[in-house]
Protein backbone atom coordinates (compact mmCIF):
# COMPACT_ATOMS: atom_id res chain seq x y z
CA UNK A 1 0.00 0.00 0.00
CA UNK A 2 1.23 3.22 -1.05
CA UNK A 3 1.86 6.14 1.68
CA UNK A 4 -0.34 8.05 0.70
CA UNK A 5 -3.10 5.26 1.47
CA UNK A 6 -1.86 4.32 4.76
CA UNK A 7 -2.28 8.00 5.89
CA UNK A 8 -6.20 7.94 4.09
CA UNK A 9 -6.81 4.43 6.07
CA UNK A 10 -5.71 5.73 9.22
CA UNK A 11 -7.53 9.18 9.72
CA UNK A 12 -10.56 7.18 8.53
CA UNK A 13 -9.57 4.83 11.43
CA UNK A 14 -9.25 7.76 14.20
CA UNK A 15 -12.57 9.48 12.89
CA UNK A 16 -14.38 6.23 13.33
CA UNK A 17 -12.77 5.84 16.80
CA UNK A 18 -13.83 9.67 17.85
CA UNK A 19 -17.63 9.04 16.87
CA UNK A 20 -17.74 5.65 18.45
CA UNK A 21 -16.29 7.11 21.74
CA UNK A 22 -18.35 10.31 21.72
CA UNK A 23 -21.32 8.07 21.05
CA UNK A 24 -20.80 5.78 23.77
CA UNK A 25 -20.29 9.33 26.17
CA UNK A 26 -23.35 11.04 24.67
CA UNK A 27 -25.45 8.79 24.68
CA UNK A 28 -28.15 7.98 27.48
CA UNK A 29 -27.34 4.86 29.77
CA UNK A 30 -30.86 3.96 29.61
CA UNK A 31 -31.18 4.79 25.95
CA UNK A 32 -33.20 2.27 23.84
CA UNK A 33 -34.55 -0.12 26.36
CA UNK A 34 -38.13 0.06 25.61
CA UNK A 35 -37.82 2.19 22.46
CA UNK A 36 -36.21 4.28 20.50
CA UNK A 37 -35.88 7.15 23.77
CA UNK A 38 -33.95 7.66 26.91
CA UNK A 39 -36.54 5.14 29.83
CA UNK A 40 -36.22 8.03 32.00
CA UNK A 41 -38.00 10.79 30.39
CA UNK A 42 -41.03 8.69 31.40
CA UNK A 43 -40.39 8.96 34.55
CA UNK A 44 -39.24 12.81 34.82
CA UNK A 45 -42.78 13.00 33.36
CA UNK A 46 -44.44 11.33 36.28
CA UNK A 47 -42.67 13.64 38.80
CA UNK A 48 -44.48 16.65 37.07
CA UNK A 49 -46.08 18.40 40.67
CA UNK A 50 -49.52 18.46 40.69
CA UNK A 51 -51.17 22.29 41.02
CA UNK A 52 -54.78 21.47 41.41
CA UNK A 53 -56.43 19.20 44.19
CA UNK A 54 -59.89 19.01 43.58
CA UNK A 55 -62.81 19.95 45.29
CA UNK A 56 -62.82 17.34 47.97
CA UNK A 57 -59.35 18.54 49.03
CA UNK A 58 -60.89 22.80 49.29
CA UNK A 59 -63.24 20.48 51.28
CA UNK A 60 -61.79 19.64 53.93
CA UNK A 61 -61.49 23.04 55.47
CA UNK A 62 -64.25 24.98 53.45
CA UNK A 63 -67.33 22.39 54.42
CA UNK A 64 -69.83 25.29 54.42
CA UNK A 65 -69.62 26.40 50.82
CA UNK A 66 -68.85 23.13 49.15
CA UNK A 67 -72.24 22.37 50.60
CA UNK A 68 -73.53 25.48 49.45
CA UNK A 69 -72.35 25.25 46.32
CA UNK A 70 -73.56 21.48 45.75
CA UNK A 71 -77.27 22.58 45.97
CA UNK A 72 -77.43 25.04 42.67
CA UNK A 73 -76.12 25.22 39.43
CA UNK A 74 -72.83 25.92 40.28
CA UNK A 75 -72.45 22.34 41.05
CA UNK A 76 -70.45 21.43 38.50
CA UNK A 77 -68.07 24.18 38.83
CA UNK A 78 -64.40 22.93 40.45
CA UNK A 79 -63.51 25.58 43.32
CA UNK A 80 -59.90 26.20 41.52
CA UNK A 81 -61.04 27.35 37.90
CA UNK A 82 -61.97 30.95 40.08
CA UNK A 83 -60.32 30.91 43.10
CA UNK A 84 -57.06 29.47 41.71
CA UNK A 85 -54.85 26.35 42.03
CA UNK A 86 -54.27 25.07 45.32
CA UNK A 87 -50.26 25.14 44.92
CA UNK A 88 -51.00 29.11 45.38
CA UNK A 89 -53.05 28.70 48.23
CA UNK A 90 -49.99 29.07 50.30
CA UNK A 91 -47.34 31.32 49.56
CA UNK A 92 -43.49 30.77 51.00
CA UNK A 93 -44.09 32.57 54.32
CA UNK A 94 -47.00 30.08 55.19
CA UNK A 95 -49.69 32.75 54.27
CA UNK A 96 -53.07 31.38 53.25
CA UNK A 97 -54.42 33.55 50.00
CA UNK A 98 -56.31 32.93 47.14
CA UNK A 99 -58.05 34.44 43.71
CA UNK A 100 -61.09 36.30 45.66
CA UNK A 101 -62.88 37.68 42.32
CA UNK A 102 -65.87 38.98 44.06
CA UNK A 103 -63.52 41.47 46.17
CA UNK A 104 -62.83 43.26 42.66
CA UNK A 105 -65.72 44.98 40.91
CA UNK A 106 -64.13 44.40 37.63
CA UNK A 107 -62.72 41.03 37.26
CA UNK A 108 -65.94 40.03 38.56
CA UNK A 109 -68.04 40.67 36.33
CA UNK A 110 -65.38 39.83 33.76
CA UNK A 111 -65.25 36.19 35.25
CA UNK A 112 -68.91 35.66 35.48
CA UNK A 113 -69.61 37.03 31.74
CA UNK A 114 -66.51 34.65 30.53
CA UNK A 115 -69.32 31.87 30.76
CA UNK A 116 -73.08 33.93 30.94
CA UNK A 117 -72.56 36.35 27.85
CA UNK A 118 -74.45 35.67 24.83
CA UNK A 119 -71.84 34.81 22.43
CA UNK A 120 -72.75 33.32 18.74
CA UNK A 121 -72.21 28.85 19.22
CA UNK A 122 -73.46 29.11 23.35
CA UNK A 123 -76.46 27.61 23.61
CA UNK A 124 -79.21 28.17 26.25
CA UNK A 125 -79.92 24.92 27.17
CA UNK A 126 -76.50 24.43 28.83
CA UNK A 127 -76.36 27.82 30.70
CA UNK A 128 -78.14 30.47 31.91
CA UNK A 129 -77.16 33.23 29.11
CA UNK A 130 -77.61 37.13 29.72
CA UNK A 131 -76.66 40.50 27.35
CA UNK A 132 -75.00 42.93 29.43
CA UNK A 133 -75.95 45.68 30.67
CA UNK A 134 -79.50 45.07 29.49
CA UNK A 135 -79.94 42.42 32.04
CA UNK A 136 -79.09 44.76 34.84
CA UNK A 137 -81.98 47.38 33.20
CA UNK A 138 -84.51 44.51 32.91
CA UNK A 139 -84.06 43.45 36.49
CA UNK A 140 -84.48 46.93 37.87
CA UNK A 141 -80.96 47.30 39.19
CA UNK A 142 -78.64 50.34 38.94
CA UNK A 143 -75.97 49.73 35.62
CA UNK A 144 -73.56 50.32 38.91
CA UNK A 145 -74.37 46.61 40.28
CA UNK A 146 -72.07 44.17 40.50
CA UNK A 147 -73.46 40.33 39.69
CA UNK A 148 -72.80 39.08 43.69
CA UNK A 149 -75.06 41.79 44.66
CA UNK A 150 -78.00 39.92 43.48
CA UNK A 151 -76.36 36.32 42.88
CA UNK A 152 -75.14 34.30 46.00
CA UNK A 153 -71.90 33.69 43.69
CA UNK A 154 -71.41 29.93 45.37
CA UNK A 155 -75.63 29.28 44.76
CA UNK A 156 -76.56 31.76 42.07
CA UNK A 157 -80.35 31.62 42.34
CA UNK A 158 -80.40 30.81 46.41
CA UNK A 159 -81.15 34.15 47.70
CA UNK A 160 -83.38 35.33 45.00
CA UNK A 161 -85.12 32.01 45.17
CA UNK A 162 -85.77 33.09 49.18
CA UNK A 163 -86.42 36.53 48.62
CA UNK A 164 -89.58 35.81 46.23
CA UNK A 165 -88.51 37.76 43.74
CA UNK A 166 -90.46 37.26 40.58
CA UNK A 167 -87.75 37.62 37.86
CA UNK A 168 -88.04 38.88 34.75
CA UNK A 169 -87.48 35.72 32.00
CA UNK A 170 -88.57 37.14 29.11
CA UNK A 171 -85.16 39.84 28.73
CA UNK A 172 -82.23 37.59 28.57
CA UNK A 173 -84.05 35.50 25.79
CA UNK A 174 -85.54 37.48 23.11
CA UNK A 175 -83.72 40.09 22.17
CA UNK B 1 -63.64 7.50 -0.70
CA UNK B 2 -67.19 8.46 -0.16
CA UNK B 3 -67.60 10.07 -3.83
CA UNK B 4 -66.40 7.33 -5.22
CA UNK B 5 -68.70 4.65 -3.41
CA UNK B 6 -71.15 7.25 -4.09
CA UNK B 7 -70.08 7.01 -7.95
CA UNK B 8 -69.77 3.14 -7.75
CA UNK B 9 -73.50 3.04 -6.46
CA UNK B 10 -74.77 5.27 -8.91
CA UNK B 11 -72.94 3.23 -11.80
CA UNK B 12 -75.03 -0.05 -10.18
CA UNK B 13 -77.65 1.09 -10.55
CA UNK B 14 -77.59 2.50 -13.83
CA UNK B 15 -76.37 -1.05 -15.03
CA UNK B 16 -79.76 -3.00 -13.62
CA UNK B 17 -81.85 -0.46 -15.66
CA UNK B 18 -81.43 -1.52 -19.02
CA UNK B 19 -82.69 1.82 -20.77
CA UNK B 20 -80.69 4.07 -18.34
CA UNK B 21 -77.50 2.06 -19.25
CA UNK B 22 -78.15 2.60 -23.38
CA UNK B 23 -77.50 6.26 -22.65
CA UNK B 24 -74.77 6.37 -20.84
CA UNK B 25 -71.90 7.26 -22.76
CA UNK B 26 -69.17 5.60 -21.00
CA UNK B 27 -71.38 1.93 -20.09
CA UNK B 28 -72.18 2.17 -23.63
CA UNK B 29 -68.26 2.55 -24.90
CA UNK B 30 -67.77 -0.41 -22.02
CA UNK B 31 -70.07 -2.64 -24.04
CA UNK B 32 -68.48 -2.11 -27.47
CA UNK B 33 -65.05 -2.92 -25.94
CA UNK B 34 -66.89 -6.11 -24.36
CA UNK B 35 -68.31 -6.52 -28.08
CA UNK B 36 -65.20 -6.87 -29.52
CA UNK B 37 -64.46 -9.63 -27.47
CA UNK B 38 -66.30 -12.44 -29.18
CA UNK B 39 -65.89 -15.18 -26.26
CA UNK B 40 -67.70 -11.84 -23.72
CA UNK B 41 -71.54 -11.71 -24.39
CA UNK B 42 -72.95 -8.33 -22.80
CA UNK B 43 -74.96 -10.24 -20.17
CA UNK B 44 -71.73 -12.02 -19.03
CA UNK B 45 -69.64 -8.85 -19.07
CA UNK B 46 -72.77 -7.05 -16.70
CA UNK B 47 -72.65 -9.84 -14.40
CA UNK B 48 -68.92 -9.74 -13.74
CA UNK B 49 -68.88 -6.20 -13.34
CA UNK B 50 -71.92 -6.39 -11.20
CA UNK B 51 -70.50 -8.81 -9.03
CA UNK B 52 -66.97 -7.08 -9.19
CA UNK B 53 -68.94 -3.74 -7.49
CA UNK B 54 -70.63 -5.93 -5.26
CA UNK B 55 -68.08 -7.39 -3.04
CA UNK B 56 -65.94 -3.87 -3.56
CA UNK B 57 -68.98 -1.88 -1.77
CA UNK B 58 -68.55 -4.87 1.02
CA UNK B 59 -65.29 -3.93 1.63
CA UNK B 60 -67.00 -0.24 2.48
CA UNK B 61 -68.90 -2.11 5.51
CA UNK B 62 -65.28 -3.02 7.35
CA UNK B 63 -65.01 -0.75 10.53
CA UNK B 64 -63.19 2.39 9.77
CA UNK B 65 -61.23 2.36 13.52
CA UNK B 66 -59.41 -0.72 13.22
CA UNK B 67 -56.55 0.69 16.24
CA UNK B 68 -59.58 0.78 18.27
CA UNK B 69 -60.95 -2.90 17.74
CA UNK B 70 -57.07 -4.08 17.45
CA UNK B 71 -56.18 -3.07 21.00
CA UNK B 72 -59.30 -4.28 22.72
CA UNK B 73 -59.66 -7.03 21.19
CA UNK B 74 -56.33 -8.60 19.97
CA UNK B 75 -53.40 -7.10 22.63
CA UNK B 76 -49.82 -7.66 21.75
CA UNK B 77 -47.67 -9.74 23.97
CA UNK B 78 -45.05 -7.60 23.11
CA UNK B 79 -46.53 -4.72 23.94
CA UNK B 80 -48.11 -6.10 27.28
CA UNK B 81 -44.34 -7.41 28.40
CA UNK B 82 -43.23 -3.68 28.07
CA UNK B 83 -45.85 -2.71 30.48
CA UNK B 84 -45.91 -5.13 32.82
CA UNK B 85 -41.96 -3.97 33.33
CA UNK B 86 -42.71 0.16 33.61
CA UNK B 87 -45.68 -1.37 36.18
CA UNK B 88 -48.65 -0.28 33.84
CA UNK B 89 -51.67 -1.86 33.21
CA UNK B 90 -51.94 -3.21 29.78
CA UNK B 91 -55.14 -3.51 29.87
CA UNK B 92 -56.13 0.21 29.91
CA UNK B 93 -56.64 1.95 26.87
CA UNK B 94 -57.28 5.19 27.37
CA UNK B 95 -59.20 7.39 25.03
CA UNK B 96 -60.07 11.03 25.34
CA UNK B 97 -63.49 12.31 23.91
CA UNK B 98 -65.16 16.11 23.04
CA UNK B 99 -68.61 17.12 23.15
CA UNK B 100 -68.58 20.10 20.85
CA UNK B 101 -72.03 20.44 21.50
CA UNK B 102 -71.57 20.95 25.35
CA UNK B 103 -68.89 23.52 24.92
CA UNK B 104 -69.91 26.91 25.83
CA UNK B 105 -66.03 28.55 25.13
CA UNK B 106 -65.98 29.66 28.60
CA UNK B 107 -62.38 28.76 28.69
CA UNK B 108 -61.64 27.17 31.80
CA UNK B 109 -59.40 24.44 29.85
CA UNK B 110 -56.88 27.39 28.84
CA UNK B 111 -57.04 28.85 31.96
CA UNK B 112 -56.19 25.52 34.29
CA UNK B 113 -53.96 24.14 32.03
CA UNK B 114 -51.61 27.36 31.16
CA UNK B 115 -51.02 27.08 35.07
CA UNK B 116 -50.75 23.36 35.37
CA UNK B 117 -47.97 23.21 32.89
CA UNK B 118 -46.71 27.25 33.41
CA UNK B 119 -47.34 27.95 29.41
CA UNK B 120 -46.27 30.86 28.25
CA UNK B 121 -48.08 33.50 27.70
CA UNK B 122 -49.90 33.47 23.80
CA UNK B 123 -49.05 29.96 23.96
CA UNK B 124 -50.84 26.89 24.28
CA UNK B 125 -51.42 23.07 24.62
CA UNK B 126 -55.15 23.29 24.58
CA UNK B 127 -57.27 26.21 23.51
CA UNK B 128 -60.77 26.83 22.01
CA UNK B 129 -61.53 26.94 18.50
CA UNK B 130 -65.07 28.60 17.65
CA UNK B 131 -66.94 27.30 14.25
CA UNK B 132 -68.88 29.55 12.44
CA UNK B 133 -70.82 28.38 9.29
CA UNK B 134 -73.04 30.95 6.90
CA UNK B 135 -75.80 30.40 4.51
CA UNK B 136 -73.35 29.83 2.05
CA UNK B 137 -71.98 26.65 4.23
CA UNK B 138 -68.85 29.25 4.38
CA UNK B 139 -66.86 28.36 7.62
CA UNK B 140 -64.71 30.61 9.71
CA UNK B 141 -62.96 29.79 12.71
CA UNK B 142 -62.14 32.17 15.23
CA UNK B 143 -60.33 31.61 18.50
CA UNK B 144 -59.19 35.21 20.69
CA UNK B 145 -56.52 34.64 22.23
CA UNK B 146 -57.21 30.30 22.38
CA UNK B 147 -60.48 31.21 24.01
CA UNK B 148 -58.74 31.53 27.49
CA UNK B 149 -60.85 34.79 28.07
CA UNK B 150 -64.02 33.32 26.89
CA UNK B 151 -65.70 34.30 23.72
CA UNK B 152 -68.10 37.27 25.81
CA UNK B 153 -65.51 39.97 24.61
CA UNK B 154 -64.95 38.79 21.08
CA UNK B 155 -67.04 40.12 18.14
CA UNK B 156 -67.76 36.89 15.87
CA UNK B 157 -65.60 36.54 12.32
CA UNK B 158 -68.89 37.55 10.70
CA UNK B 159 -71.80 39.52 11.02
CA UNK B 160 -74.60 37.53 13.63
CA UNK B 161 -77.42 37.17 11.40
CA UNK B 162 -75.30 35.85 8.72
CA UNK B 163 -74.40 33.02 11.17
CA UNK B 164 -76.43 29.55 10.55
CA UNK B 165 -74.61 27.62 12.41
CA UNK B 166 -72.01 27.98 15.82
CA UNK B 167 -70.21 25.84 17.53
CA UNK B 168 -66.85 25.63 20.13
CA UNK B 169 -64.55 23.19 19.24
CA UNK B 170 -61.67 22.05 21.80
CA UNK B 171 -58.25 21.31 20.61
CA UNK B 172 -55.62 19.39 22.19
CA UNK B 173 -53.23 17.01 21.43
CA UNK B 174 -54.43 13.32 19.47
CA UNK B 175 -52.38 10.88 20.88
CA UNK B 176 -51.66 9.14 17.38
CA UNK B 177 -51.39 5.48 17.28
CA UNK B 178 -49.04 6.38 14.24
CA UNK B 179 -47.65 9.80 15.45
CA UNK B 180 -45.89 11.85 12.24
CA UNK B 181 -44.02 14.02 15.43
CA UNK B 182 -42.19 10.65 16.62
CA UNK B 183 -41.15 9.32 13.19
CA UNK B 184 -39.81 12.81 12.17
CA UNK B 185 -37.80 13.42 15.61
CA UNK B 186 -34.42 13.00 14.53
CA UNK B 187 -32.84 12.82 17.96
CA UNK B 188 -35.77 10.08 19.83
CA UNK B 189 -36.68 13.32 21.89
CA UNK B 190 -40.59 12.51 21.19
CA UNK B 191 -41.67 9.22 21.92
CA UNK B 192 -44.57 6.74 22.07
CA UNK B 193 -44.74 5.23 25.74
CA UNK B 194 -45.91 2.23 26.23
CA UNK B 195 -49.13 2.94 27.52
CA UNK B 196 -49.71 4.71 24.31
CA UNK B 197 -48.48 8.03 25.59
CA UNK B 198 -47.09 10.54 23.20
CA UNK B 199 -44.47 12.54 25.45
CA UNK B 200 -41.35 14.77 25.36
CA UNK B 201 -38.27 13.62 26.51
CA UNK B 202 -37.76 17.88 27.26
CA UNK B 203 -34.10 17.48 28.67
CA UNK B 204 -33.46 15.62 25.27
CA UNK B 205 -34.98 17.76 22.58
CA UNK B 206 -32.85 20.07 20.58
CA UNK B 207 -35.65 22.49 19.47
CA UNK B 208 -35.34 21.70 15.54
CA UNK B 209 -38.87 21.87 15.28
CA UNK B 210 -39.49 19.79 12.70
CA UNK B 211 -42.15 17.77 14.63
CA UNK B 212 -43.69 20.88 15.06
CA UNK B 213 -43.87 20.95 11.02
CA UNK B 214 -45.51 17.27 11.16
CA UNK B 215 -48.03 17.23 13.35
CA UNK B 216 -51.17 17.37 11.59
CA UNK B 217 -53.16 19.00 13.67
CA UNK B 218 -51.22 21.97 14.95
CA UNK B 219 -50.56 21.27 18.45
CA UNK B 220 -47.34 21.49 18.97
CA UNK B 221 -45.58 24.96 19.84
CA UNK B 222 -41.57 25.86 20.21
CA UNK B 223 -42.22 26.71 24.03
CA UNK B 224 -40.68 30.03 24.43
CA UNK B 225 -39.09 29.80 27.76
CA UNK B 226 -37.44 26.61 27.30
CA UNK B 227 -36.85 26.16 23.70
CA UNK B 228 -38.18 22.92 23.37
CA UNK B 229 -40.37 21.39 21.75
CA UNK B 230 -44.03 21.10 23.51
CA UNK B 231 -47.58 20.00 23.61
CA UNK B 232 -50.41 18.73 25.63
CA UNK B 233 -49.61 15.26 27.32
CA UNK B 234 -53.21 14.33 28.24
CA UNK B 235 -51.65 15.18 31.81
CA UNK B 236 -49.92 12.06 31.88
CA UNK B 237 -48.62 12.90 35.50
CA UNK B 238 -52.35 13.10 37.25
CA UNK B 239 -53.71 10.08 34.93
CA UNK B 240 -50.87 7.92 35.97
CA UNK B 241 -52.11 8.46 39.81
CA UNK B 242 -55.70 7.92 38.51
CA UNK B 243 -57.12 11.22 38.38
CA UNK B 244 -58.39 13.18 35.23
CA UNK B 245 -56.66 15.35 32.90
CA UNK B 246 -56.97 18.60 34.31
CA UNK B 247 -58.93 20.34 31.76
CA UNK B 248 -61.40 17.29 32.10
CA UNK B 249 -62.31 17.75 36.00
CA UNK B 250 -62.52 21.64 35.03
CA UNK B 251 -65.18 21.49 32.30
CA UNK B 252 -68.34 22.71 33.89
CA UNK B 253 -70.54 21.38 31.11
CA UNK B 254 -68.37 18.18 31.02
CA UNK B 255 -67.75 18.59 27.15
CA UNK B 256 -64.57 16.94 27.82
CA UNK B 257 -64.25 13.41 28.85
CA UNK B 258 -61.52 11.38 29.54
CA UNK B 259 -61.43 7.17 30.48
CA UNK B 260 -60.09 3.73 30.08
CA UNK B 261 -62.52 1.82 27.08
CA UNK B 262 -61.63 -1.54 28.25
CA UNK B 263 -63.52 -0.45 31.78
CA UNK B 264 -67.02 -1.36 30.30
CA UNK B 265 -68.47 0.82 33.26
CA UNK B 266 -66.55 4.07 32.12
CA UNK B 267 -68.17 6.97 30.60
CA UNK B 268 -66.25 6.71 28.07
CA UNK B 269 -67.04 3.01 27.01
CA UNK B 270 -70.60 3.81 27.93
CA UNK B 271 -70.50 6.76 24.62
CA UNK B 272 -68.14 4.01 22.94
CA UNK B 273 -71.55 1.80 22.78
CA UNK B 274 -74.08 4.37 22.37
CA UNK B 275 -75.24 5.61 18.94
CA UNK B 276 -73.19 8.50 19.28
CA UNK B 277 -70.79 8.67 16.26
CA UNK B 278 -67.18 9.08 17.72
CA UNK B 279 -64.93 10.39 14.91
CA UNK B 280 -61.11 11.59 14.90
CA UNK B 281 -59.72 14.57 12.80
CA UNK B 282 -58.52 14.08 8.79
CA UNK B 283 -58.69 10.43 9.84
CA UNK B 284 -57.26 10.00 6.00
CA UNK B 285 -54.07 11.07 6.77
CA UNK B 286 -53.82 7.32 9.29
CA UNK B 287 -52.59 8.95 12.14
CA UNK B 288 -55.21 6.89 14.23
CA UNK B 289 -55.65 9.19 16.72
CA UNK B 290 -57.20 8.35 20.75
CA UNK B 291 -58.80 11.86 20.35
CA UNK B 292 -62.70 11.55 19.44
CA UNK B 293 -65.33 13.70 18.69
CA UNK B 294 -68.55 13.02 19.55
CA UNK B 295 -71.17 14.06 16.77
CA UNK B 296 -68.80 16.11 15.07
CA UNK B 297 -70.00 17.75 12.13
CA UNK B 298 -68.51 17.79 8.82
CA UNK B 299 -66.66 21.06 9.42
CA UNK B 300 -64.75 19.78 12.48
CA UNK B 301 -63.23 16.76 10.90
Amino acid sequence: MSEKGKRIGLTALIVVAALAIVATIARPSDWGEIGHYRTSAIDDELKRAFTNRGNSSCRECHENIYELKGTDAHKTLECEGCHGAYSAHIDAAGKKFADMPASRKERQIELCLACHKHAPGRSTELIKLIYYPAHLRDQNVRLTHTCDQCHTVHAPLETIKRSGYKLNQESDTNR
Amino acid sequence: MKNEARRDFARLASLSNDRVAKNDSVINSIENRARADAKNTRRDFARATLKGLGIGAMTLLIPLNRSLFAASLHPDPEREKELRALGVAPEKLYVFMVNPASCIGCGRCVVADRGEYQVPPEQFRTWVERYLVDYDRKVYVDSPAGGENGYAGAAPAIAPEKIKEAFFVPKLCNMCDQPSCVQVCPVGATFRSPDGFVLIDYDHCVGCGYCLQACPYGVRFLNAETGTADKCAWCYHRVTKGKNPLCVDVCPTKARKFGDINDPSSEVARIWRSRARLRVLKEEIGNEPSLYYIDASEEIV
